[in-house]
């Protein structure tokens, strides 16, 4: 079976560990990845915008991803970041347990999203099997399924937007 | 068109749109009833203005249009057409068809039908030819709409008919039979001339260019040198002249001086055989001025200049592109922080980017920020010395001014209203008249941007569904015609812009049905009044019955009030059944920095817009009494202000006991509420960060800031919490 | 030295026009947004030419080439008139108040130039 890093790819995606799941995002998208620093809670908002945080200057809203999906929050620990993307000409973070590799995938290798009961159908953009790379190196010859978000989905401003 | 041209022609367009308000603005006076000289010259002056620069950018349905409106403002002006009603009506309308005209001209939409407007126009001049008895005599020689109002016909001043030839004739290979006519002039130019600082051998030298020559020159009329009068002209110049030469270019040397100077041009005919090979001569019939006047363009010279010029201004550019194109003004920023005057009044004003002034504002909102840094960085007694009061002042005045710079009459938000109105009218079939106070009211540009939208949907509304149909109105008693009102007023650091109508009112049990039919509220709820109005700003009260066909999309109201809450305001609804209803957005002054205190409350830092604090109390016992499970109050000097405790807001943890904490007494419109805060940090100037720009408005806030150290502060919203605090103000206090 | 011309006109576009036309004729331009500056400016910077357009506010052409002819020092400066008018009894008024010549707009930078040659050596 051939590897997917030996063909060559028309897009790159940044792939992150969201409890016992991987997830992939366009790279396109991704402006910064940060270090956990707790944010400014804000009032009057669903229970996953964990509030807002500094972004150079920019006062950018931090959501707890896992919680977005519909699940317990997410715990913090060390490697805990916020992946910091734009969507739509907005800026917003998202809470994941671990990021894990930049990779470069075919977009026919996508296959359509699959009926997962956990997740709502509709922030699932794709599937897609990439080969990983273990600590020690070794190359594990299964590939992992990574789902594709998309995160024009998980805007946070899309009811207003259609409002317009 | 050369980028040069494109600028100046840029600038033109922004000189239309002004022109286009003033007259708009007159009209709308002289429906009302003023007509007087000066308002009806203002709209003359406005629409020859952009007749003039149309014609010299090359748009020709613009200028022909704009020349037609101004005849009819002209005989206005001259009072040989009387401003009636009917008149202005008709002078409205051809202003709408002006201004889609403009639209045109700068490519923004397709070009109008105005053959309407241009017959009603006419119509008002042959009128008034009708009632000076028939013989109508237009003021000034209308041309038929051409491309280009053509420069004047001259033949009048010498009482000649044009001998029109065409060029053509003399393009023949040199016929020697044709070479032989030729032009004597006899020119004498008058005292009245040369008091008009007339040069008399200029004008020759410009005859000898066109091949003339000097063929004589009379004296017998110079006196003796004791009567010679210096100021008096006595010679006459006898020149013959080519007869290749156009008559037109003659006519066009003396134009100006003929009525008071001697000129005679006549053309020698020499007999010539008529031999076969003798061309023709193509006589082009020129029965009309208009024929005439279009030969008076002589198209050689023209092609040769056009590149010519062109050459040049691409010369010229790189000059003008390093000196700034108007005069240095007046500086820009006054020295007392009276606000500006409206750029049309000014009387020096300069043009400038918007985007450099935002960087000039974003520049001193860091500045603003650093100061308070520095400030906060040294001990309470460095804080005193002359040179940080000093800094803080002069920034300050920086700020002040920089704001005063964005700062610009709302009357631009509201210039689209009059013509909505009438389009309104039309559609509806009601009758719709407007009134507007306060339009000098000064408000920042972004505010003037944003409010274009809400106020057109909220003023839609009001025609639509807050006024009656004339019939209702006079069943009803009212005058036939509503009235919608539009106001701002600026209160302290707020602005508020009204939409009120003296309609219907609000339809209360419709509101209510409907929201309840669309899962808004539950059946059984108890609301309010006010609460019922509020409802139509509910995200998904609004149906396809308010979608507008103005802006084409679902606009409703709860989008109206996202934006205004987006922009840190508010919008109140106030409705009388039967009397009509007030729409009202409450603006911030200011969008940028803001006076605000630094409190904490359960470790978390807010920020308290400093123009609403009265002031802070640290409550004594029993000071703050319970006056039931769900409120407090305070006791003020014998007035009770309800407290409010920002855990109720925000969700936060507040163990402390209320002796332990600080209650900052706030005020807003609507009353005071006493916030129970931990601790009080400081007084600062902070940047309002809006949360519109990655998030959304959030009720309860007005944004946030970044304090020195990094963090984030909310910026809390008085009005919403006085608000939220007074619907349960207590109606009765056990003593 | 190149001439010194002064326009007068209430469009800023105009005025610009103007300006790239005449300068590129060689001439040297000051200008003035109405017939109330134009005065004042006649004086500071006492041009060759004078070229005023004629609907102005405050002041128009007309009151200003009469305030202008009033001033013995002004007596023998050259004035076009750069106007979209051109009747008859616009051009008398003009020729009253002290007026040199006329000029209609839009002008080409040819005629213009003619224009003011026959008046300004």
């Amino acid at each position: 079976m051939t590897t997917k890093t030996e063909t060559a790819s028309d897009c790159k995606i940044v792939t992150f560990t969201l409890g016992k799941q991987t997830f992939g995002i366009d790279m396109g998208a991704l402006i910064e990845i940060r270090e956990w620093d707790e944010p400014t809670p804000l009032p009057n908002v669903p229970t996953f915008i964990k509030g807002v945080s500094n972004l150079r200057g920019n006062v950018i809203p931090v959501v707890g991803l896992a919680e977005r999906l519909g699940w317990e929050p997410s715990a913090i620990h060390a490697r805990s970041c916020i992946l910091v993307v734009s969507i739509g000409g907005k800026q917003a973070g998202f809470l994941v347990d671990e990021v894990n590799d930049i990779v470069g995938i075919t977009r026919s290798e996508i296959q359509p999203a699959p009926e997962v009961e956990t997740i709502e159908s509709s922030v699932i953009d794709g599937l897609v099997r990439i080969s990983t790379r273990a600590k020690d190196g070794t190359r594990d010859e299964n590939g992992t399924m990574v789902l594709l978000l998309d995160l024009e989905a998980l805007s946070l401003t899309k009811h207003l937007d259609m409002a317009a | 068109m050369s980028d040069e041209l494109d600028e100046i022609q840029a600038i033109f367009f922004e000189e239309c749109t002004e022109g286009l308000t003033t007259a708009e603005q007159g009209l709308s006076a002289m429906q009302a009833g003023d007509v007087s000289a000066e308002t009806i010259a203002g709209v003359f002056r406005a629409v020859h203005s952009i007749k003039g620069g149309a014609g010299a950018f090359g748009h020709a349905d613009l200028t022909a249009f704009a020349h037609k409106f101004e005849n009819v403002l002209d005989e206005v002006r001259a009072g040989k057409i009387a401003p009636t009603p009917g008149v202005v009506k008709v002078m409205l309308s051809s202003f709408d068809v002006l201004s889609d005209h403009v639209e045109t001209a700068k490519g923004l939409a397709p070009r109008p039908n105005d053959a309407a407007a241009l017959a009603a126009l006419e119509k008002v001049l042959a009128d008034k030819g009708a009632d000076e008895g028939g013989a109508a005599a237009p003021a000034a020689p209308v041309p038929a709409p051409v491309a280009v109002a053509p420069a004047a016909p001259a033949e009048d001043e010498f009482g000649f008919t044009p001998v029109a030839f065409a060029l053509d004739d003399f393009d023949a290979p040199a016929e020697p039979a044709a070479s032989n006519a030729s032009w004597t002039i006899r020119f004498k130019p008058s005292r009245a001339a040369l008091a008009n600082a007339s040069e008399p051998m200029l004008l020759i030298r410009e005859l000898e260019t066109l091949g003339a020559t000097i063929e004589s020159v009379d004296v017998s009329d110079v006196p003796p040198l004791r009567d010679l009068d210096p100021e008096d002209a006595y010679f006459t110049w006898v020149l013959s002249m080519p007869g290749d030469v156009p008559q037109n270019d003659i006519n066009d040397c003396f134009d100006f001086v003929a009525p008071d100077s001697l000129i005679e041009v006549t053309r020698n005919e020499v007999e010539a055989p008529a031999p076969a090979f003798i061309p023709v001569p193509v006589i082009e019939a020129a029965p009309a001025a208009e024929a005439a006047t279009e030969d008076l363009i002589p198209f050689v010279p023209v092609t040769a200049s056009i590149e010519d010029l062109t050459a040049q201004v691409q010369q010229v550019v790189a000059d003008l592109a390093a000196t700034p194109m108007t005069p240095a003004p007046a500086p820009v920023i006054p020295t007392e922080s009276a606000a500006p005057k409206p750029a049309s009044e000014a009387s020096q004003t300069i043009r400038v980017d918007l985007s450099k002034l935002d960087l000039l504002l974003n520049l001193v909102g860091e500045l603003v920020i650093r100061n308070s840094i520095l400030a906060d960085r040294l001990s309470p007694a460095d804080r005193q010395r002359v040179e940080l009061p000093e800094l803080a002042r002069l920034t300050r005045q920086i700020q002040d001014n920089v704001m005063s710079l964005r700062a610009q009459p709302i009357k631009q938000a509201f210039s689209r209203v009059p013509r909505m109105l009438r389009d309104l009218s039309v559609e509806t079939g009601k009758q719709i008249e407007l009134e507007t106070v306060g339009e000098t009211t000064e408000v920042d540009k972004g505010v003037i941007e944003k409010i274009g939208d809400p106020l057109t949907h909220m003023i839609r509304n009001a025609a639509d569904h807050g006024l009656e149909s004339t019939e209702e109105r006079i069943a009803a008693g009212k005058s036939p015609a509503g009235t919608i009102k539009l106001s701002a007023e600026q209160k302290g650091a707020r602005i508020f812009v009204r939409v009120q109508d003296n309609g219907r009112g609000i339809n209360r049990e419709r509101v209510k049905a409907k929201a309840i039919e669309k899962g808004i509220i539950s059946p059984d709820a108890v609301l309010s009044n006010e609460e019922i109005d509020q409802l139509i700003c509910a995200p998904g009260f609004s149906t396809a019955e308010t979608i507008s066909n103005i802006s084409g999309r679902g606009v409703g109201m709860d989008v109206v009030r996202s934006n205004v809450e987006a922009l840190g305001g508010r919008v109140e609804i106030h409705s009388v059944p039967g009397e009509g209803t007030t729409f009202t957005m409450i603006l911030p002054l200011t969008l940028a920095i803001l006076d605000g205190m630094i409190v904490r409350l359960a470790s978390q830092r807010f920020v308290l817009p400093l123009a609403h604090v009265l002031e802070t109390v640290q409550p004594e016992p029993g000071q703050v009494k319970r006056t039931s499970p769900d409120s407090e109050v305070i006791d003020m000097r014998g007035e009770y202000v309800p407290v409010k405790r920002t855990t109720e807001i925000f969700g936060l943890n507040d163990d402390r006991p209320v002796e332990d904490s600080l209650v900052v007494i706030v005020e807003s419109e609507h009353g005071k509420v006493g916030l129970v805060v931990d601790t009080i940090d400081d007084r600062r100037e902070v940047v309002i960060k809006s949360l519109d720009q990655n998030l959304h408005p959030i009720r309860g806030l007005g944004g946030a800031t970044i304090l020195g150290d990094g963090s984030i502060a909310l910026i809390l919203d008085i009005e919403a919490l006085v608000a939220s605090a007074n619907r349960y103000t207590p109606k009765g206090l056990a003593a | 030295m190149s001439k010194l011309i002064l326009t007068v006109d209430d469009s800023a576009s105009m005025r610009m026009l103007l300006k790239t036309s005449l300068t590129a004729q060689g001439y040297r331009i000051e200008s003035a947004n109405d017939g109330q500056h134009g005065l004042e400016r006649m004086h500071e910077v006492k041009p060759d030419l004078l070229i005023t357009d004629i609907n102005m506010p405050k002041m128009d052409g007309f009151e200003l080439i009469e305030a202008v002819r009033a001033e013995g020092q002004f007596r023998g400066t050259p004035i076009l008139v750069l106007s979209t008018e051109f009747s008859d009894e616009k051009k008398q008024r003009a020729r009253s108040a002290g007026a040199t010549g006329w000029i209609t707009k839009p002008f080409e930078a040819t005629k213009l130039g003619a224009a003011i040659r026959r008046v300004c050596p």
